[in-house]
């Protein structure tokens, strides 16, 4: 203030010294004063002037909230803070000092941070620091700003890692992706599918899709896209185990290769070979023959080759059996048994209940534990014939003697010759009456006689007769089809006698 | 009513006059204000200085040019050679009406010269203006 109130001075003295007269002008000062003229026109006096006024400078604050934090273990520090509350700093620098504020050095450049935020500080040795930031502006620094010391103790112990079936893994094992847990010593990071090891056993194909959740001590790894070989009908086993250095501490050591025993799962994702045709039981096959798969049964009952009548056995991995009718030859057609038959030592039996009549296909497929099914069998053709053909027409009877108290009875005609009707004929010889005549009260009937070219001739045999009843006998006559169905009884007809 | 015979010794008495006594006393110096507020004047800031120029004398007065210098700061650590005045002189050459505030000037600018040393010491200082008409 001093020096400026001496320029003022020194400002007057100019101004007397520097002021001139312009004498030749005051005529036309005069003039101007007794006309009225303006007097800006008519400024003649040059002279000096001063003035002054002071401008303040800001002040740059130091930003707020400043915290270090550290994770145990971790050889970094973060430090936080928020925005100068005035100066309109343009960065911050952060500084770490080792020795407790005897020296500082930068751990976070300006240029980094030109806003209120954070910085860590990476790859520390173990020892106790503060931080402070510092507020830029141009060339100004604000009062510095300090946070809380902080102590470093880094983890140099490597983590170890074990890897095991996860719960509710199961093995063996069809269904993928398998899961896998790794439990680790300690917290760590990093873990993704470029760390894990899946090592397919015998048996086992493809390219493993390796999925890994997870944090903290325990991570999930899912391994799927894999299957076993045709040949390996038991499949194979996938080891899975973590390689060295797959995840990192808050230490930043690297975990170690993985141990463990139950990092194995069998997977078997092959069903059973392709069964033969199912066999029909002989007890469900009715009729002529047990083995024509003709018949009337209410229930078809099949069974396994080894207590049917086929041949082949069982594959040992397969489990159980599904039972499809009405297959077509490229499909399964309809299931049978909505509840698989278990195979007990090799065998099994699977119950058609109440099929309709008709021409029915049959084929199995077998499943093994894990639910692999094989590929469909070869059919069977099984006829349900369940109606009864018409009765046969009887248009000769004789009776013949044939000793002292027995004779022949043989009745002839025409048989219901419709499919699978050309079973055999029955022939009944009755006394009495001809209304009276039926199966229940023959005195005999003859052996069952197999029929071909729409005629027949069946005789039954009768003896024991008493004397006088030759020349009484009467003929019914039933048909049973190959199915085994019998016909109602002919009309009766009186058998005449023949020599 | 003067007489008409006495109109010419009143004007040479007059004209006499104004020669013997109405000859102007040196004028009074101008004064300069500055009127545009510079606060919170930063590193490498650049703020625009303008004023007034009041004219105390009871004649139009000329002027030529001004001049503006950062003279003295309140802070010894941060002294003058930390600031800058673009535009000085400036030239200035116009009538100033008696009376305030009849001339304004602008076009002078401050400026904290940003330095690569630390200008901490300048932080908070009061810089003095000093103002020259020439």
């Amino acid at each position: 203030m001093r020096h400026s109130a001496s320029r003022k001075r020194h400002g007057r003295r100019k101004a007397s010294a520097g002021n001139r007269r312009r004498l030749l002008l005051l005529p036309a000062l005069l003039l101007s004063l007794v006309l009225g003229l303006p007097t800006t026109a008519l400024a003649y006096w040059t002279t000096t002037g001063s003035g002054q006024r002071t401008a303040p400078t800001a002040t740059l604050a130091p930003p707020a909230s400043v915290t270090a934090t550290s994770t145990t273990g971790s050889n970094s520090a973060t430090i936080t803070w928020s925005a100068s509350p005035s100066g309109a700093p343009t960065g911050y620098r952060v500084e770490r000092s080792a020795n407790g504020g005897g020296s500082w050095t930068t751990a976070c450049a300006q240029a980094s941070y030109p806003t209120a935020g954070s910085c860590t500080d990476s790859a520390l040795a173990n020892g106790t620091y503060q931080y402070r930031v510092v507020a830029l502006k141009g060339s100004w620094t604000a009062p510095l700003a300090a946070a809380n010391p902080i102590t470093i103790t880094r983890d140099t112990v490597a983590p170890t890692v074990t890897v095991a079936r996860a719960s509710g893994q199961v093995t063996p094992t069809r269904t993928q992706p398998m899961s896998f847990t790794a439990t680790f010593s300690e917290t760590v990071t990093g873990l993704t599918a470029a760390g894990v090891q899946v090592s397919p056993g015998t048996g086992v194909q493809g390219t493993a899709v390796v999925g890994v959740t997870g944090s903290g001590t325990t991570w999930t790894i899912t391994v799927g896209g894999l299957s076993s070989t045709s040949a390996a009908l038991n499949g194979g086993t996938v080891t899975v185990s973590l390689l060295a250095n797959a995840a990192q501490d808050v230490g930043g050591n690297g975990s170690l290769a993985s141990t463990g025993s139950t990092n194995v799962v069998t997977l078997d994702t092959t069903g059973p070979v392709a069964p033969i045709a199912p066999v029909l039981t002989t007890a469900s096959d009715s009729g002529v023959s047990s083995t024509d798969r003709i018949t009337n049964a209410a229930n078809l009952v099949f069974s396994s080759t080894a207590s049917g009548t086929g041949t082949g056995t069982v594959p040992a991995d397969a489990a159980n059996v599904r039972l499809y009718h009405d297959s077509t030859a490229s499909g399964a057609g309809t299931l049978v048994n909505a509840t698989p038959a278990t195979v007990s030592n090799g065998n099994f039996s699977i119950t058609h209940t109440a099929p309709t009549e008709g021409v029915h296909y049959y084929s199995l497929v077998y499943a093994d534990a894990l639910g692999n099914l094989s590929a469909q069998g070869p059919r069977l053709m099984v006829t349900v014939d369940r109606t009864a053909p018409a009765a046969p027409t009887v248009t000769g009877a004789t009776q013949r003697l044939t000793g002292l108290l027995s004779a022949d009875v043989t009745a002839s005609g025409a048989y219901s010759n419709g499919t699978n009707d050309a079973g055999s004929v029955r022939v009944y010889a009755c006394t009495g009456a001809a209304a009276n005549c039926t199966v229940g009260t023959a005195l005999a009937n003859g052996s069952t006689t197999t029929l071909t070219g729409g005629v027949y001739s069946a005789t039954a045999s009768v003896g024991g007769l008493l004397p006088g009843v030759l020349g009484q006998f009467t003929v019914i006559v039933t048909q049973t089809d190959i199915a085994g169905n019998v016909s109602a009884p002919s009309a009766p007809r009186q058998a005449t006698t023949v020599p | 009513m003067i007489p008409l015979r006495w109109w010419g010794a009143v004007w040479f008495i007059g004209v006499l006059a104004l020669l013997v006594l109405g000859v102007p006393s040196p004028p009074g110096p101008l004064e300069v204000r500055q009127t545009g507020v510079v606060r919170n004047l930063l590193p490498g800031d650049v703020r625009e200085l303008r004023g007034v120029i009041d004219n105390p004398n009871w004649l139009p007065m000329t002027t030529v040019r001004l001049e503006a210098e950062v003279t003295a700061t309140s802070e010894p650590d941060c002294g003058p050679e930390f600031f800058a005045i673009e535009g000085s002189p400036l030239e200035l050459e116009r009538a100033v009406d008696p009376g305030r505030a009849n001339a304004v000037w602008s076009g002078l600018h401050i400026s904290l010269v940003p330095a690569a040393t630390a200008e901490d010491a300048c932080q908070g200082v009061e810089a003095t203006i000093d103002y020259t008409l020439r």
